[in-house]
């Protein structure tokens, strides 16, 4: 087919995604002499840091998977009444910034935490890895609770009776049915937890104390010695594992997850588990789910309390300081709100040409488009500071630059969300469309947009819910007016003023709910969670 | 009809961009300089107001706290730079980057006017001082009283009385891996001490008081005002503002401390050298040390404005003989030691 | 021969308000196989399940070989399930699903091999052992099924719905197929449908159930023939429900006065004036062109042309009747024909009126 709009729209696309996505990564690869990648075992401090990305990744992921695991069986009971409660506590830590819950635990289980010291009277310091730890599994559990959850949900109760009924006990059932066909769904959430957790900056700043690590030493040689060839060097180290977790996900744990074997079966319950290991699971759950409520209890206490930990008295006094960061708010929202358009439409655009094989590079294109998921956001501000600060372009250093590392970095949730909207709309419309002599911008404008909508507003919100609690992008790109309230939280958490930090990011969490509500309505049908979760 | 209401949608949509398209581009007007500040923002919007009252010429200020920050954007913007003068930040950031040949030389008359000390300028004119702070020790009184007192100790008033085995696991400091301050207090130690094998050997001792050292310096006074540990080491502007703010802790000026000077230098290639020039005449004028001393808390570089409050006379500080040379030249060198022998230990 | 190898006593069970099986009493005979026979949401899969274990009655007795086993887990009635779809293990291959039940029962190595190997030779899958279930076809993931239930020698195999995943042709062949080998291996099977021609042509008896009652067990021509309600009898065929009056009784036959006419049917317990309904099936009716012996007249409404026989709607005054004809003899533009009735097809009398 001829169509030379399509064409040219095609090769903008890839114009758009070399030069906002491949050449920002290369310019922070590139950027450092290569000896520098070889000194970097000489020096003590970064291979501490990188032994110390290591445990954490591995200790996180560990523990975070297996709560996951935990928390998605119990929610997945079908006889258990809570299980809605339960699962939407899960859900607060992937709507909220990546620092609430480490700030939070700072503020209930720390020196003069609520918890700790007012009620359980210990004066002890948690700042280290193990609190990192901890909280690092608290925030990144819910990916693979909601994962499992999914993949549970997925297997047929049939095959779990099947296995009973030829002489398996519970035990066994569980051993060699629910756990290998759930396997792949774990092996995926495990991954997309390391990623997060490898690139994780924000909850180290909090809570990590000396601890470095590869992402926030790398600030760190910026933040205190304007090294940009040291943390180049550092967030370089980071691409490859990063990539290897991305790349292992895509290719060799999504092709193994296993189509189970439809028919018109009717309906199994599950069987029940046996009552103590129920209860013992259901402990653990509520335990967790008691944490986290205490953690936004915290944040939300924080904001109207005068001292914490000193003085308790109730007080709007913390709400003066939002109102002087008003603007801070507002460019939060304003940026995530652009960013997330920006983002959702160039996914439609990219999606619909390589779902309609209307583009050259097709699977190259699509790699691409998913690529940012795998590259951790340190890295993402580093690049763009670096290629659009130093080639002269005149929206380097304003908040244009920001909103578009926001959209490139979150394009893969708009992209996959959009592809797999394009994959259910019935190819006959867009043929039919073809017949009665509609080009393809036509197709896209008059079939698939209609049908898209739904899809697209979720792909705005997950896109906007990210750019809005985002730090480590924001980080190394803001200026003084263009700062948004992640990185004011982060200042007022350094400079020691917890409850207005406390106060802000209420009001931070209060807006990403709303606009969380309203967008909920208006496109029930696509669930925001596993756009969260399978990007 | 749906498909007038997709085409208001687009229109509406391409509006939105266009508005905030231009929402973002800066409005670049003559007469105007952009200024890179590592500074307080309440110091910095009075001193610019009374810039531009003085001189008709408008700021546009990117101010981040981190001097960092600023000068990795600096180096960035090499092919293109777009501001004209960076403010802030100890000299220690300027000198790499006259080394570099990211700035021009520039020698103020302010410097005769004002007779400021030559400590306070480069020798090739490529910064100017215009403030000093010097490192403070800082204490948690209530949990000095509880812990440290009964052993019958005062105060810490010198570095050496941190060494006390009372205060093991409890004081806090920055690191020099990326901390600026703490980088001056490991060469103070060395200057102090009589030679880089003594300043180590103390430092080794000290070590074992410390609690944690913090990425950055303030971030010590966070860990003693939350009496995370008893006691810390940070600069005196952050100190003493933290102890205007109500923060609880105290701030002691140990003797033979170390002091970082606030540099200002002229960025290489900006648009408006004329006003960066007038910028940094009225940084070191009286007017503007007296804005900055008495909001930023910091001493000023001429002797005939006043130190702030809660912070003794210049005269009765005493500073250790620092070698700010040797500082710079040395300093990847020294990191790299102090992490080898020190940092990694631990 | 046992003939209650397997016995339902009594049997209750409630799902909130719905009462999904109500006194269900149930005797299947050793080495048979038994259909429970009914429409979708009868109750007859929630026996199935009771008898499996993965439910249990809230009241009445199941007893396999005599014994109680409502207590008995799942995993140790001896009665094993081929599930609807099947449900095989989609992540482990064709020889691991039939070994899986072995496996379960501690049976290792070369017995394992040879029982696996033995059983997938017998139902024809040898060369298929390797492979994911994901790969066969409906017919053979369904043997697979049935391979994976075999092996283990369960006292009885309960086949759910077996037949309904496979498209129409592949139904009958799998149906003389299942039938051969349960005859071979003369193992007790209880089979749940709701396709009465697969009921007939498989069944030593069948069950009908109805709203989890069951209305009546006996051998596929009993049920087809002698059903005992107009349920019955129309869910296991088309059915005609003449409405009729006894007129006299002699031992054994009643005369009853129909639309059709008068007829002599084999029936007892009425007496004279009792109001029944004539059951006639569409192959009991014979038509023909001209009147020779035949009784009434009929109007063709509609025929319809059905491969082996031809379907007619007729219509005696405003009564419809359903009669299927030989492709011989009639032409099937005719607007009137004669009917008759078959006097060996037999009529059978219902004591009431169809609903």
């Amino acid at each position: 087919m001829r169509e030379p709009l399509t064409l040219l729209t095609g090769l903008g696309v890839i114009t758009v995604l070399i030069v906002f996505v491949l050449l920002p990564i290369v310019a922070v690869v590139a950027y450092p002499p290569f000896t520098d990648y070889l000194t970097l075992p000489e020096n003590g401090r970064w291979v501490r840091a990188a032994l110390n990305t290591g445990r954490m990744v591995v200790l996180s992921t560990t523990t975070a998977t297996l709560v996951g695991f935990i928390y998605a069986v119990v929610i997945s009971r079908p006889e258990l009444r809570g299980r809605k409660v339960l699962r939407l506590i899960a859900t607060l830590p992937l709507f909220s910034p990546p620092f609430t819950l480490g700030f939070s635990y700072l503020l209930m289980y720390g020196r003069f935490g609520l918890i700790s010291h007012d009620v359980l009277g210990f004066e002890s310091s948690i700042l280290g890895w193990k609190s990192l730890w901890a909280v690092q599994t608290l925030t990144h559990f819910p990916f693979a609770a909601l994962a499992i959850e999914r993949a549970l949900a997925a297997t047929p109760a049939r095959l779990e009776a099947a296995a009973r009924n030829l002489g398996a006990s519970g035990f066994e059932v569980f051993h060699t049915i629910t756990l290998p066909l759930v396997r792949p769904a774990i092996a995926g959430a495990a991954l997309l937890i390391a990623t997060y957790v490898l690139a994780d900056f924000a909850n180290p700043l909090v809570i990590g104390g000396d601890f470095p690590l590869l992402a926030t030493e790398a600030w760190y040689r910026i933040d205190g010695w304007g090294d940009m060839r040291g943390a180049t060097v550092l967030a370089a180290t980071l691409l490859p594992p990063a990539l290897f977790f991305f790349v292992a996900e895509r290719f060799w744990v999504s092709r193994r997850k296993y189509t189970v074997i439809s028919g018109r079966g009717s309906a199994f319950d599950r069987l029940p588990l046996p009552q103590p290991l129920m209860w013992t699971l259901i402990a653990v759950c509520l335990f967790v789910a008691a944490i986290i409520l205490s953690l936004y209890f915290g944040i939300v206490a924080g904001a109207f309390t005068e001292t914490w930990g000193v003085d308790w008295t109730l007080t709007l006094n913390q709400w003066s300081v939002v109102l002087s960061k008003a603007d801070h708010l507002r460019n939060s929202l304003l940026y995530a709100a652009t960013a997330g358009l920006a983002a959702t439409m160039l996914a439609m655009l990219a999606a619909f040409l390589v779902d309609q094989r209307a583009i050259p590079f097709r699977r190259v294109v699509d790699f691409v488009c998913v690529l940012p998921a795998a590259v951790p956001g340190v890295f993402i501000g580093i690049g763009y500071l670096l290629f659009f600060g130093r080639a002269g372009i005149p929206f380097a250093g304003t908040a244009t630059l920001m909103v578009l590392a926001f959209t490139f970095a979150n394009l893969p949730f708009s992209y996959q969300v959009v592809r797999s909207g394009l994959a259910q709309i019935d190819q006959n419309l867009a043929d039919a469309a073809a017949n009665l002599g509609a080009s393809r911008l036509r197709i896209l404008w008059d079939v698939h947009l209609r049908l898209l909508l739904p899809t697209c507003v979720a792909a705005w919100t997950a896109t906007f819910i990210s750019c809005i609690t985002n730090l480590s992008i924001a980080i190394f790109l803001v200026t003084s007016g263009t700062q948004v309230a992640t990185f004011s939280i982060l200042g007022l958490i350094g400079d020691n003023r917890l409850e207005a930090a406390s106060a802000l990011t209420t009001a931070l969490l209060a807006i990403t709910l709303v606009v969380l509500m309203i967008t909920w309505r208006v496109s029930r049908s696509t669930g925001l969670v596993s756009v969260v979760v399978d990007a | 009809m749906k498909t007038r209401r997709w085409i208001l949608c687009a229109i509406a949509t391409l509006g939105m961009a266009g508005v905030l398209a231009g929402a973002y581009t800066p409005a670049n007007a003559a007469g105007k300089i952009v200024i890179y500040a590592a500074e307080d923002e309440k110091t910095l919007n009075a001193l610019t107001k009374m810039f531009t009252k003085n001189t008709g010429i408008d700021t546009e200020v990117v101010r981040i706290p981190a001097a960092g920050t600023l000068v990795a954007r600096i180096r960035a913007e090499k092919d293109a730079p777009k501001a004209d003068v960076f403010i802030g930040g100890s000299v220690e950031f300027h000198e790499p980057l006259a080394k570099d040949g990211f700035v021009v030389p520039y020698d103020s008359p302010a410097v005769k006017l004002g007779n400021i000390g030559a400590r306070f300028v480069s020798p090739q004119n490529y910064w100017h001082g215009w403030f000093m702070g010097t490192l403070v020790i800082i204490v948690n009184p209530d949990r000095f009283k509880k812990e440290i007192a009964p052993k019958g100790l005062a105060k810490p008033a010198t570095w050496d009385d941190l060494l006390n085995p009372a205060y093991a696991k409890s004081v806090a400091s920055g690191t020099p891996a990326s901390c600026g301050g703490a980088y001056i207090f490991t060469a103070v130690q060395v200057f102090r001490n009589g030679g880089e094998d003594k300043g180590f050997e103390w430092l080794k001792k000290y070590d074992k008081s410390v609690a944690q050292y913090t990425p950055t310096c303030p971030g010590s006074i966070t860990l003693v005002a939350r009496g995370e540990v008893i006691a810390g080491i940070t600069w005196q502007d952050d100190a003493v503002e933290a102890l205007m703010a109500k923060q609880p802790i105290e701030v002691i000026f140990p003797p033979e401390t170390g002091a970082e000077i606030g540099g200002a230098s002229i960025i290489k290639g900006g648009a408006n050298p004329e006003g960066a020039k007038k910028f940094v005449d009225f940084l070191l004028s009286k007017e503007a040390q007296t804005v900055k001393t008495e909001l930023g808390y910091t001493y000023p570089v001429r002797d005939d404005v006043k130190p702030p409050r809660g912070v003794p006379p210049l005269s009765m500080i005493k500073l250790v003989k620092y070698d700010r040379q040797f500082a710079i030249d040395n300093r990847t060198r020294l990191t790299k030691k102090w992490e080898d022998e020190i940092g990694s230990k631990r | 021969m046992l003939e209650s190898y397997v016995e339902l006593v009594a049997l209750h069970k409630r799902f909130a308000s719905l009462a999904a099986v109500s006194d269900v009493n149930l005797a299947v005979p050793e080495g048979q196989v038994t259909t429970l026979l009914g429409p979708s949401g009868c109750g007859k899969t929630t026996i199935l399940r009771l008898i499996a274990g993965f439910l249990q009655p809230d009241s009445g007795d199941i007893r396999i070989k005599g014994e109680r086993v409502n207590d008995i887990p799942p995993q140790r009635r001896g009665a094993v399930v081929v599930f609807q779809d099947y449900a095989l293990f989609p992540h482990l291959s064709v020889f691991e699903n039939v070994a899986y039940g072995l496996r379960r029962r501690k049976v290792r190595g070369p017995e394992l091999k040879g029982r696996v190997e033995s059983m997938l030779t017998f139902l024809g899958l040898a060369d298929q052992a390797a492979k994911s279930p994901l790969q066969l076809s409906g017919g053979q993931q369904q043997r697979v099924a049935l391979a994976r239930a075999l092996v283990v020698e369960p006292d009885v195999l309960l086949l759910d719905e077996p037949l309904s995943n496979l498209d129409v042709k592949l139904r009958v062949r799998v149906r003389t197929e299942l039938k051969e080998i349960q005859r071979s291996l003369g193992k007790t099977t209880i089979l749940v449908t709701h396709d009465q021609e697969e009921a007939l042509s498989i069944s030593d008896r069948i069950a009908v159930v109805e709203a989890g009652h069951i209305r009546q067990v006996g051998t596929p021509y009993e049920v087809y023939a002698r059903p005992v309600d107009a349920f019955v009898a129309d869910f296991l065929g088309i059915a005609n429900f003449l409405p009729a009056t006894v007129l006299a009784v002699t031992p054994g036959s009643v005369l009853l006065d129909t639309p059709i006419g008068r007829l002599l049917a084999e029936a007892s317990g009425f007496v004279a004036g009792d109001a029944v309904t004539v059951l006639l099936r569409p192959s009991a009716i014979r038509l023909s062109a001209s009147s020779g012996e035949a009784m009434v007249r009929t109007s063709v409404r509609s025929t319809s042309f059905l491969g082996g026989f031809r379907r007619y709607e007729l219509l005696l005054g405003d009564f419809l009747l359903i009669a299927d004809q030989p492709m011989t003899g009639l032409d099937a533009r005719e607007p009137e024909l004669w009917l008759s009735i078959d006097p060996a097809a037999g009529l059978h009398v219902l004591a009431s009126r169809p609903r």
